[in-house]
């Protein structure tokens, strides 16, 4: 009876007895029952192609990057010496971080951890690569971390894509696919920092220690605190303490340290310190922005950071930041001509600061936040 | 593990083949279409349309199959190296080669026999500058 009805009605709609008119109605009803029973199925499988096509080149990114650690390790080390077994075992490699249920102490905890992780990664690599110097040491333990990020990301990604396969459950598909773009532009700059660690190069985040080495350059320094050196810069009449990671090989250094332990020495004599480091731009703003701020520009897990907050704070030292934008793509990839160019407008602004804000004769702080590669002092 | 490509490309067998298909049988409608009207004189307006729009349609899906490969990020950009000299600041810009890093010294000046090193390591940006905001 329903049928017939319906059948009625089509044909009531299909103009004069017209064939073609009704079986057009049909298929469009047929779709639109279809589209309203298995729509969203559709709609997954859709999405989970273009998943699949994502993590398929996640994938050959990863394989590349696993290729690439091996051959360059194979080149340095002498002898019959296989590092593939040592490649991958450091490639899976986890990172436990410190347990945040009670928060006391937990900056200490996360050093000490962090410091742990650094060393045996480099401890693995002098066991690969025995006659290595420091600098290659640093750039090859930037590399297999850039390697492990890939190995990472592409097992998360196939995790999620798996699971979403499983249960077929839309939002998961639908979070990953959101937030895929975003993945596969930091998968990128992965694999291009990759090439900058492999050949010593300066990546984009290195910016801050480059204003820092232009600033130190034919002055008299020293090391600091591992891996991060000081150099004692007269500018405008004033004394200043220019800290930066010990370079050229792939290293950020301890700035936190450095900065606590110069304001300790002091005795919190310093009229202000002035930190340099690379920002993340938002779209529409030009690579190699500089902007002025007011805070304690370290990125990181936050233990430097902390360290200068705290410092700061005790001293009641002000705090000035110089930030250079850059995009997510540039920060970890060989670092680009406008960004390189943006140093000098980083000087001029330093001198500005210094001349407006401190006295002749003050002693100031100014640290080149960032990783070092292909950057010397 | 193993692709040595720097680049990433997958064949779409299936979409090839419904290609194939939409092009064949477009063809065949194409042909019938003319054998009906050298017949009969009657020309189908519609199913002319459907089958050029179906060609059109399937050329169009074989070029974007044939576009550029996606880009993986191992592309050696051209990375170089500024030198400059420390007392005349004569500047000289060569292709990086391994091994160099900034503040190294290199070899004397041309011009004033001074000492010279790395001022900067760049790499040319590839981007097009975009219209608008």
């Amino acid at each position: 009876m329903i049928i017939q009805s319906l059948f009625d009605a089509l044909q009531g709609l299909a103009s004069q007895d017209n064939t073609i008119g009704l079986i057009v109605q049909i298929l469009w009803l047929a779709f639109f029952v279809l589209y309203m029973l298995y729509g969203q199925k559709l709609q997954v499988k859709i999405m989970l192609r273009e998943i699949e096509s994502s993590l398929f080149r996640l994938k050959i990114i990863r394989d590349r990057g696993r290729e690439i650690a091996i051959s360059t390790i194979k080149k340095m080390c002498k002898g019959d010496n296989d590092p593939t077994e040592r490649v991958d075992r450091i490639l899976e490699h986890v990172y436990i971080p410190p347990v945040s249920l009670d928060p006391s102490g937990i900056i200490k905890r996360l050093e000490h951890l962090i410091d742990v992780r650094d060393f045996r990664l480099k401890d693995e690599i002098k066991l690969m690569i025995p006659d290595a110097d420091e600098t290659k040491i640093n750039n090859m333990a930037n590399m297999l971390e850039a390697a492990l990020a890939l190995n990472q990301t592409y097992k998360i990604v196939r995790h999620f894509y798996l699971m979403g396969k499983k249960t077929s459950s839309f939002y998961i598909i639908l979070q990953l696919q959101m937030i895929l773009p975003q993945i596969m532009k930091e998968s990128q700059a992965f694999a291009s920092a990759l090439t900058a660690f492999r050949t010593g190069q300066p990546i984009g985040d290195g910016i801050g220690p480059l204003v820092a080495a232009r600033l130190m350059y034919g002055k008299k320094g020293y090391e600091i605190v591992r891996d991060t050196v000081v150099g004692e810069v007269p500018i405008e009449g004033r004394m200043t303490y220019v800290v930066k990671a010990k370079g050229p090989g792939g290293n950020v250094g301890k700035p936190g340290e450095a900065i606590r332990q110069l304001l300790e020495e002091k005795e919190g004599r310093v009229s202000r310190i002035i930190v340099i480091d690379a920002a993340q731009k938002l779209e529409g703003e030009k690579p190699g922005e500089v902007i002025e701020g007011t805070g304690v520009a370290i990125g990181g897990p936050g233990v430097d950071k902390y360290k200068v907050e705290e410092v700061a704070t005790k001293y009641k030292i002000p705090l000035s930041a110089i930030l250079i934008k850059e995009g997510i793509e540039d920060v970890v990839s060989t670092m680009r001509k406008e960004i390189a160019n943006s140093v000098d407008e980083v000087i001029k602004r330093i001198k500005r600061i210094i001349l407006e804000m401190t006295k002749e004769g003050d002693q100031i702080i100014i640290a080149g936040i960032g990783n070092t590669i292909g950057i010397a002092q | 593990m193993g692709s040595n490509s720097n680049t990433a490309r997958r064949i779409p067998f299936f979409l090839i083949a419904i290609i194939t298909v939409l092009i064949a049988l477009s063809f065949v409608t194409i042909l019938q279409i003319f054998k009906i009207y050298k017949e009969t004189g009657y020309a189908d307006f519609l199913a002319l349309t459907l089958s050029l729009s179906a060609i059109a349609f399937s050329v169009y899906m074989a070029f974007q199959i044939r576009r550029e490969p996606l880009k993986l990020g191992f592309e050696q950009p051209k990375v170089s190296t500024l030198i400059r000299c420390s007392q005349c600041n004569y500047e000289i810009t060569r292709e990086f080669r391994e091994g160099d890093y900034v503040l190294k010294e290199d070899e004397p000046c041309p011009k004033c026999k001074g000492s010279t090193f790395i001022y900067m390591i760049f790499r040319e940006s590839e981007e097009k500058k975009k219209k608008g905001f």
